[in-house]
């Protein structure tokens, strides 16, 4: 039997944790920065399209 | 359902409360997995406690073959019926399964160095298993360094499908070559070889990792769509 293994296990839920959030974190950020950039637009063309109609 | 998630402007009405659900979903899987698996599951009589690895190992290793089949499959749509979501869908799922095959490669590596006495060997699992991650760096390097969206996806759509023939190769290498990696003991003839107290936590984390790629698969698709969007509202106001 294989003893003192935990410093392996540690070092593997450590790895895929902070793998996984930074993941998560990445695709996140992406997701609001598009998102944010997409309302920007929309409110952008809102407005041109009010100022087009009062002009 | 696929018809529904076909239609992009569907698509986004839907995946916005999918994905929240799906997100809760792998979080309450992770709480209830990851103590399974660290406290509550037994140690291996051989392995000892480094048979804990294999519940984060695995998991990262079946849903790193399964989101490349997911992706062959998207691409085969796009090919055949040019369908753009399915484009979005294929280029979406890479990263995802990049990470995952990485984690795959990281925690093998940890659980061979105590149990088979080295860190790495370029035995057919292993090494079969890496062609896949670099598969997965390749299409998305492929993907980044063409500017033109439809040529770019059907190379992309192209490479996946070639790419695809790696699958069967690390599924059957344990059993077409002699190699260091054991065969499979859950999909394998006769079920599974794993003893209940064990397949308990691998399952839920399994699970885990399938909800938390749900999750950001809808995201990564979300943002591309939003990214197509605005761009072409830019060039449409650049023209």
């Amino acid at each position: 039997m294989i003893h003192s293994g935990w410093a392996y296990v540690e070092a593997a839920y450590g790895v895929t944790l902070t793998g996984l959030a930074v993941l998560a974190i990445v695709v996140a950020a992406r997701l609001r920065h598009w998102a944010r950039q997409a309302r920007t637009l929309e409110d952008n063309g809102a407005s041109s399209t009010k100022n087009g109609a009062a002009s | 359902m696929f018809a529904a998630f076909a239609n992009p402007a569907r698509f986004m009405s839907l995946s916005a409360w999918l994905t929240p659900v799906l997100g809760a979903i792998a979080f309450i899987l992770f709480a209830v997995g990851l103590p399974w698996a660290l406290a509550y599951s037994p140690a291996d009589y051989q392995q000892g406690e480094t048979v804990r690895i294999m519940y984060v190992h695995v998991p990262a290793a079946w849903w790193a073959l399964a989101i490349y089949a997911f992706m062959g499959g998207a691409s085969l749509i796009y090919f055949v019926w040019r369908h753009a979501l399915a484009d979005v869908a294929a280029r979406a799922a890479a990263p995802i399964g990049a990470v995952f095959a990485g984690l795959c490669l990281i925690t093998g590596s940890l659980w061979g160095a105590p149990t088979w006495g080295t860190w790495w060997e370029w035995d057919g699992r292993l090494t079969s298993m890496l062609v896949l991650f670099v598969i997965y760096l390749g299409y998305m390097a492929l993907r980044s360094a063409i500017e033109d969206e439809e040529r770019s996806a059907r190379l992309g759509a192209i490479l996946c499908m070639v790419g695809l023939i790696n699958l069967p190769i690390v599924h059957f290498s344990v059993v077409w070559w002699s190699t260091l990696h054991q065969p499979a003991s859950i999909f394998r003839p006769g079920g599974s070889a794993i003893d209940p107290s064990m397949l308990g936590p691998l399952l839920t984390m399994a699970f885990a990792y399938l909800a938390l790629f749900g999750a950001l698969l809808l995201m990564n698709m979300r943002a591309a769509i939003l990214r197509r969007r605005v761009e072409g509202a830019r060039l449409r106001g650049a023209a």
